[in-house]
């Protein structure tokens, strides 16, 4: 199967960290200006209001003052200071009205509106802005109680100028305010830039470092990182560390297979060879046999290296599938005993502990079955014809994390205690005569360490070899 | 332009005036039938037509597309037409800053800004909307024959001790402005309030000396001329220097303690029809041009000094080094205005006047 | 028939097949071998994966939405269990992994046809055994076999899932009805006496404890 082209916008394009930070701390200072315009729009206001607040004020303390009963009635004389006070809020127009509390207009404008709530009777001043003449202005009401012939009555003044002069010194008030915030805001934009400059500055050292490498350099990166991107450059080391490792696994293991192929290939060279320098055919045919035999494992040989590679090649990607390990060791045995060879083994699956659809495990199905098939050929393949095995399943933990115990029991010939660290490395075999190529249960083993697990060889019950291959639950930690 | 009086307009003339208005608007849809797309601007304005003839033509000359439409009144019912708003304007002139100040507070009128605005003198000009556009001081005037061998008064308490002193030669021979008739008159003797304790002195002087009270500002001349009457008070300096020049019987002066300086002013209804050549005339008014052209009128002194000195004449001769107080435009001008202000004021000046209406 | 680009596997494969007196023909370029399939039908296709102009899974595909059901047995290099498991989905019938053994090549090739033969026949032949299914009659070595009636269900129910491991549970609910209630103790029982009737076939079931029972032909 051939692999689709990968997409080619498969690969994003790289973000910058820079205007990352820029567009965020750029959002940040605008949010922030947004809310100070808004607090120092109100301010403005306030202190506009409060500013010509007191001329009215004071024009109303002004007129008040000139209110006063006589016999002859009461009199209202509009000193004319007053109203220039107002005017020094030069473009706005003025209006008054002097009014009993009862409502009786004595001077003035008698339409000017009222303050929502009504007229209160009271000598402290009350401000409201409201609409008059077009315009919304700005209102001061303050009453002051005559004492007259016909008993006491308030007198109110309203006194009120459009809001052009308030405006005005508002709109001056916040433009400065807030020239003054743009300013900090840009300044300081133009600081973190700098700064983010200044932090980036280590980060291309170390590109610079990795970049005017020799391919084959793979000695640690000596920047002295900030603490923020140590992990980074850690991380950079192991990765390099690794690098290193798996380039020598790689050597070695090219190195060994080498090896393996060439001999297994002489060998069937040489009998071959011998064959063909044969005269008399019984002997010709019984040296083609050995040559043919010869062929049958070096095929196996090259099957199981194949194995060995995909195992620890895929073990590399996470296995991420929950999978139900029944139905994988049921399509094992079937695969397996399809070989004309398997006739007189016996097989059992013990799995009394864990009933079916319970042998739930985080692995990687095609690894899995490589490492059965390999346990279950190897068994075979040094056992006699009837041979016994027996698959178990059953719970158990490592380290604490739960998980599942495959095992497999043969009443073979067993491999002794002492030689049973050797069998896990590759290429080293019991026996060679009978086809063992010595990678099989190193297959197993890789197997096991991808998924974070543990292969154990043991003495088993039914007299052979006892084979433990444990499993997390929930995958590789 | 079309002469819409020809007569000098009166308290009670209003129903005259209205119509000759009709017979102006006859005249001047005449004048559109054979003329092209014209634009009529209406004038509502407190100054004579012959003081204005001038301007206007000037005006008509540089805007061939506008017809003015000049209808004169007296302050008071200008004030009254125009706060009714019940007739459409284009212009509202007056010489009576406080009632055109009100007009304006009332906002009634519509905001501009000419080209020259910033070489108006502040007190000229208020909220983009009322332009000053003539400078005239407040004068006094005599009778040169009856002063010839006594002296004038130089200050308003000068005038008060002399009338007292003299009341034989003063009694019925001081000539002003009725203030319950004449707007301008009431803005003067309020501004003349305003500036200290002298004028309640000259008012009681006045009374005591029978003053008689005038609408205009020219039936106080011609009785100064005539000898009818000896000293006028507080008369308009551009008409007075206009008949002075004319009259050898009359001089003028300026007192030492201060010389009220008015303007006339002018304004655009928010209401106005023809906006657009309202401002165009207002500009005019206050160009370095319409200056040059009120400059030529012998009654209206322009208000910016350099088109007085361009036209040749020297102003009002005498006014320099004196103190002279120009009337501001703002909203002070209306605290005089005021109901209850206004009763007291021309009642404290009736009772001060004891005037005997008869006078007229 | 084979589709094969490498000419010595293709030689070696074809002796074996005509030494054993098979008619055998080769097409190494998979878009000829997609043209021949066209018109010209075989007993047998054997397909490898890598080819020349056409892959073997699409040849398969185009076979199998064709509407032809010829048996596939699919050669491939690569040991990946994916490869395989497409294959099979494709419609391949079985597979085999290069580098082989052609003897294991030609049983497997030989239970393919034989599955065929007793798809479209009745007649059920492994070596020494046959059955009949219209007849419901089994020989062993020529000599019948006294079945009874639920040995003779079994039979046809292993026969029909040779090399499949197939659970006491699920052969309980081959052999028996809705209504009927089974025991798992009454198939081992039937599976014990089937099998002893059956011994010295070619033909054998065979027991794997705790998974339950697989049907294999011994060849030769």
């Amino acid at each position: 199967m051939t692999l689709p082209p990968p997409l080619p916008e498969a690969r994003a394009v790289p973000y910058s960290l820079r205007r990352r930070l820029t567009v965020g701390m750029v959002a940040g200072f605008l949010a922030l200006l947004v809310v100070l315009s808004i607090g120092l729009w109100t301010y403005a206001r306030n202190a506009a209001n409060q500013t010509y607040d007191l001329l009215l004020a004071g024009s109303a303390i002004a007129i008040l003052e000139r209110i006063s009963p006589t016999p002859d009635g009461l009199i209202v004389d509009i000193p004319s200071s007053a109203l220039e006070i107002v005017g020094l809020a030069k473009e706005d127009r003025v209006f008054y009205r002097v009014f009993r509390l009862s409502g009786r207009t004595l001077t003035g404008e008698p339409d000017l509106p009222l303050p929502p709530g009504g007229v209160r009777a009271g000598d402290q001043p009350r401000f409201f802005d409201a609409p008059y003449s077009r315009e919304t202005s700005r209102f001061v009401l303050q009453g002051k109680l005559i004492i007259e012939p016909t008993g006491p009555d308030w007198i109110m003044l309203q006194l009120g100028h459009t809001r052009l002069a308030r405006d005005t010194m508002q709109m001056d008030l916040f433009s400065k305010g807030l020239a003054g915030l743009v300013a900090i805001a840009v300044l300081g934009l133009v600081f973190m830039r700098l700064g983010i400059n200044r932090a980036m500055a280590p980060l291309a050292g170390i590109e610079a470092d990795i970049r005017g490498r020799e391919p084959s350099d793979m000695t640690p990166l000596d920047a002295k990182p900030p603490r923020e991107v140590e992990g980074l450059i850690g991380a950079i080391n192991d990765f390099m560390g690794r690098l290193v490792t798996s380039k020598e696994h790689a050597q070695s293991f090219i190195a060994d297979v080498a090896h393996q192929m060439r001999t297994s290939l002489a060998a069937l060279q040489g009998q071959l060879q011998l064959a063909a320098e044969q005269d008399e055919p019984e002997r010709m045919r019984q040296r083609l046999e050995r040559a043919s035999e010869q062929a049958t494992r070096t095929i196996r040989l090259t099957n199981q290296l194949l194995s060995h590679a995909m195992v620890t090649h895929r073990g590399i990607d996470e296995p991420v599938e929950k999978i139900d390990l029944m139905p994988l060791i049921r399509t094992s045995v079937e695969e397996f005993l399809r070989h004309p060879e398997t006739e007189g083994i016996d097989i059992a699956v013990l799995h009394d502990d864990l009933p079916a659809g319970s042998a739930l495990l985080v692995a990687d199905p095609v690894a899995l079955r490589e490492a059965l098939r390999n346990l279950l050929d190897n068994a075979a393949r040094h056992g006699p014809k009837d041979i016994r095995i027996d698959i178990g399943l059953s719970r158990t933990r490592i380290d604490e994390r739960e998980a599942l115990c495959i095992s497999l029991d043969d009443s073979g010939p067993g491999i002794p205690a002492a030689e049973r660290e050797k069998v896990l490395e590759r290429f080293y075999s019991l026996n060679r005569a009978g086809g063992g190529s010595g990678i099989g249960l190193s297959i197993v083993n890789a197997v096991a360490r991808s998924h974070g697990g543990r292969l154990a060889l043991a003495d088993s019950r039914l007299g052979g070899l006892r084979v433990e291959l444990d499993l997390p639950v929930d995958g590789p930690a | 332009m079309t002469l819409a009086t020809l007569a000098r307009t009166r308290l009670g003339a209003l129903r005259r005036i209205r119509a000759a208005v009709l017979g102006a608007a006859a005249l001047s849809l005449a004048a559109v039938g054979h003329a092209r797309a014209e634009t009529r601007l209406t004038i509502y304005s407190a100054t004579d037509t012959s003081a204005m003839t001038e301007v206007i033509a000037r005006f008509e000359a540089t805007h061939p597309a506008v017809k003015v439409e000049y209808v004169e009144y007296n302050t008071s019912e200008l004030y009254e037409a125009i706060a009714s708003h019940s007739h459409l304007v284009d212009v509202v002139i007056s010489s009576s800053m406080d009632l055109q100040a009100k007009l304006v507070n009332s906002g009634d009128a519509y905001a501009f800004r000419p080209p020259n605005a910033d070489a108006l003198p502040e007190w000229a000009r208020w909220r983009g909307e009322l332009y000053g556009f003539t400078w005239e001081p407040v004068v006094m005037v005599y009778n040169k024959a009856a002063f010839a061998d006594r002296p004038l008064p130089q200050t308003r308490s000068e005038l008060a001790g002399m009338i007292r002193d003299d009341p034989d030669f003063f009694r019925g021979r001081v000539g002003t402005y009725d203030i319950h008739l004449s707007g301008v008159g009431y803005l003067f003797a309020t501004q003349d309030a305003q500036r200290g304790y002298q004028f309640s002195r000259v008012a009681e002087s006045f009374g005591r000396a029978r003053a008689r009270t005038f609408c205009c500002t020219r039936e106080v001349l011609d009785r100064v001329a005539r000898g009818e009457l000896v000293y006028g008070y507080n008369m308009i300096g551009s008409y007075t220097l206009g008949v002075v020049r004319e009259d050898e019987r009359i001089g003028y002066y300026l007192l030492d303690d201060y010389t009220l300086v008015m303007s006339r002013t002018a304004f655009i209804p928010e209401t106005a029809p023809n906006k657009r050549a309202a401002v165009s005339f207002v500009n005019f008014l206050l160009s370095p041009e319409g200056q040059a052209a009120i400059a030529t009128s012998p009654e209206l002194i322009p208000l910016l000094p350099e088109a007085t000195i361009a036209s040749g004449h020297s102003g009002v001769p005498g006014t320099e080094g004196r103190s002279l107080l120009p009337i501001r435009l703002g909203t002070g001008l209306l605290t005089y205005l005021d109901r209850l202000k206004k009763e007291a004021f021309l009642a404290d000046w009736s009772a001060a006047m004891q005037v005997d209406s008869a006078s007229q | 028939m084979l589709v094969e680009d490498n000419d010595e596997l293709a030689e070696a494969i074809i002796d074996r097949f005509r030494g054993e007196g098979h008619a055998i023909d080769r097409e190494a370029d998979g878009e000829q071998a997609s043209e021949l399939l066209r018109y010209k039908t075989f007993d047998l296709i054997l397909l490898d994966v890598n080819l020349p102009g056409r892959n073997g899974f699409e040849i398969l595909r185009q076979l199998r939405l064709s509407g032809d059901h010829t048996p596939v047995m699919l050669l491939t290099a690569r040991s990946e269990i994916d490869d395989r498991v497409v294959g099979l989905d494709a419609g391949a019938d079985d597979y085999i992994v290069k580098p082989f053994d052609l003897r294991e090549l030609a049983a497997r090739c030989r239970a393919l046809a034989r599955r065929r033969a007793g798809e479209s026949s009745n007649l059920f032949i492994a070596g020494n055994f046959t059955f009949d299914r219209a007849a419901k009659r089994a020989t062993v070595d020529g000599q019948d076999v006294d079945l009874r009636q639920r040995e003779v269900q079994l039979l046809e129910v292993m026969i029909g899932n040779i090399g499949r491991v197939l659970s006491k549970e699920e052969v309980a609910d081959k052999l028996y009805t809705f209504e009927e209630v089974p025991t798992l103790n009454a198939v081992e029982q039937i599976m014990t006496r089937l099998r002893r009737k059956l011994e010295g076939a070619a033909f054998s079931i065979r027991t794997i404890r705790g998974l339950g029972y697989i049907a294999s032909v011994r060849d030769e």
